[in-house]
């Protein structure tokens, strides 16, 4: 396997997708752009628990802590899986390139990856705001006392692949629909924001939805970022988050390479790669 | 043919189209309503892990609920001229010498339609579901101020319609930075007596601020006219202020699309 050439691919995907993402406008715009919406959004949360001590009078700095690092960390899964995901959308839909991407690249799974990738690191900056800012609004920017960078960014690599996965296989289902594909892909993120503890602890859901939220690693990956942010939050047992962190991922990986690879087979089988809406 | 039922028929027909076009798949009707749950059901478990008061559910249901319109007149009328021009339809639209606006007033009532008929079982799911409870006791004035409210951001509507046929691929850039901060400012999981002055200031400049306040405060606080008529005297103001700058910058920028050449140009 040629490496060399593989950087050189997923270096020129990068650079496609920010092309596509940015050239409507000036540079110093599309960064407003980008910041925009995490800042609104953190501030919502900001004020859901702002708006919660305001009326109750209780302040609760965990709380707080909670809501605001899971709304910034999942900014960051978010951004990449829906850059993966809408990939195929807007390619065959907006655009109608995926004929021209299907030919031109040698790898449809590699490919969808790498779109992904620009999105990551978009995602890294605002993420990193939205976490101070959040905690700045909420009063508890105090509880950022440990922040080991090590474990963190090896907690991110692990989060860009098992998340780009959880993207390429919701993408390989979008190819098979195109009725279906942007509901698909909105579906999947409220679902994995409604159970894969980002505003509230996985207890917090009605008991038989809670077993549902432990097919997702967003749980052990979420707590054990928080962990390695706060010395305030405790986890029960880290070695285990860990080790269920690394089998969950590498089960996604293996399994959405087979599923992807079943999809594609079938789709092209039918015909489906660019069938749009107006079939 | 008169001057009114110029403008109507082509709005019914296009409203027409609208509301069979959002029925004509029944798969998509379940999704429309389901999403939007989905999003409002993990900021009301949020609520009860923080213990709130009960009137916080409330005030989630009624606010998911008034940001589907305002997400409607984002992307169900904003940027449909925009789609039009990409797929040749504008042109057609133009030549057969309908009024423009009388087709944002069709998409505007088929959007109208639509949503409301996904909020009406978003609000069953509130109540039946997560016990969001509601005093229909000032029902009515709720309704007037709902009504208005929507005449409003309709209005509004017609305003970034014409923006999106000017500015293209910037107007869909435009209508993404709307969502968040909209939702920010117009109070719509919390009330926004909880935010400074200057910010509840200018929030209050927008529709859908002042007319989810009156919603909520007929429907949950269980206020009548004595505390409600500043909303609708507000509204009513917004009405007379963007209605006729609606049509006014259309049509400015009808006009201005077709000396400039822009009107048909796709991919801008």
């Amino acid at each position: 396997m040629d490496i060399k050439s593989w950087f050189t691919r997923i270096k020129a995907v990068m650079w496609l997708t920010f092309k596509e993402q940015s050239n409507w406008t000036k540079l110093p715009f599309y960064i407003a752009y980008i910041f925009i919406n995490p800042i609104f959004e953190v501030a919502i949360f900001s004020y859901v628990y702002i708006a919660v001590a305001y009326i109750s009078g209780f302040l609760d700095p965990t709380n707080a802590f909670y809501m605001i690092t899971g709304v910034g960390l999942f900014n960051f899964i978010g951004s990449g899986l829906y850059g993966i995901i809408w990939t195929i959308h807007s390619e065959r839909e907006h655009f109608r390139t995926l004929k021209y991407t299907y030919l031109g690249f040698p790898n449809l799974h590699i490919y969808l990856t790498s779109r992904g990738l620009y999105h990551y690191l978009l995602g890294l900056i605002t993420s990193t705001t939205m976490i101070f800012l959040g905690l700045i609004l909420t009063g508890n920017i105090s509880m950022l006392d440990k922040v080991e960078l090590l474990p963190i960014i090896t907690l991110l690599l692990i989060g860009v692949v098992w998340s780009s996965q959880l993207g390429v296989m919701v993408a390989g289902s979008s190819i098979y629909s195109s009725e279906y594909g942007p509901l698909i892909s909105e579906a999947f993120g409220g679902i994995l924001f409604l159970l894969g503890a980002v505003l509230y602890p996985i207890e917090a859901l009605p008991p038989f939805i809670q077993p549902l939220a432990y097919i997702f690693p967003t749980i052990e990956w979420l707590d054990l970022m928080r962990y390695y942010l706060s010395s305030q939050f405790i986890v029960a047992d880290i070695g285990l988050l860990w080790f269920n962190l690394i089998v969950k991922t590498i089960a996604y990986v293996g399994v959405v390479y087979i599923y992807f690879r079943i999809m594609e087979y079938f789709v092209r089988r039918r015909g489906m790669l660019e069938v749009t809406l107006h079939h | 043919m008169n001057r009114i039922a110029r403008i109507l028929r082509p709005a019914f027909a296009r409203a027409y189209v609208r509301i069979f076009g959002g029925f004509r798949e029944k798969s998509w009707l379940f999704w429309e309503v389901i999403l939007p749950t989905i999003f409002m059901s993990s900021i009301i478990f949020a609520y009860e892990n923080l213990d709130a008061p009960k009137i916080f559910i409330g005030f989630v249901v009624l606010g998911t609920i008034m940001m589907n319109f305002w997400y409607n007149v984002l992307w169900g009328m904003g940027s449909v001229l925009y789609w039009e021009k990409e797929t040749g339809n504008l042109e057609v639209y133009i030549l057969t010498g309908s009024p423009l606006p009388s087709l944002l007033l069709g998409m505007a009532l088929g959007g109208m339609f639509n949503t409301s008929i996904r909020s009406l079982a978003m609000i069953l799911i509130g109540i039946f579901v997560f016990n969001a409870e509601f005093t229909p006791a000032y029902l009515p004035y709720a309704l007037i101020i709902f009504f208005l409210t929507l005449f409003a951001l309709y209005s509004m509507g017609m305003a970034f319609a014409s923006l999106h046929l000017i500015y293209g691929r910037k107007g869909i850039r435009l209508n993404e930075v709307m969502g968040e901060p909209i939702s920010f400012l117009s109070g719509q999981y919390y009330p926004i007596n909880i935010f400074p002055t200057f910010i509840q200031s200018i929030a209050s400049l927008m529709p859908i601020t002042i007319g989810l306040d009156g919603v909520r405060r007929a429907l949950i606080l269980g206020v009548g006219f004595e505390s409600l008529w500043l909303h609708m005297t507000l509204l009513v103001v917004m009405v007379f202020i963007l209605f006729p700058l609606g049509i006014y910058i259309m049509s400015k920028i009808v006009e201005k699309g077709r000396k400039d050449g822009r009107l048909i140009l796709r991919w801008i």
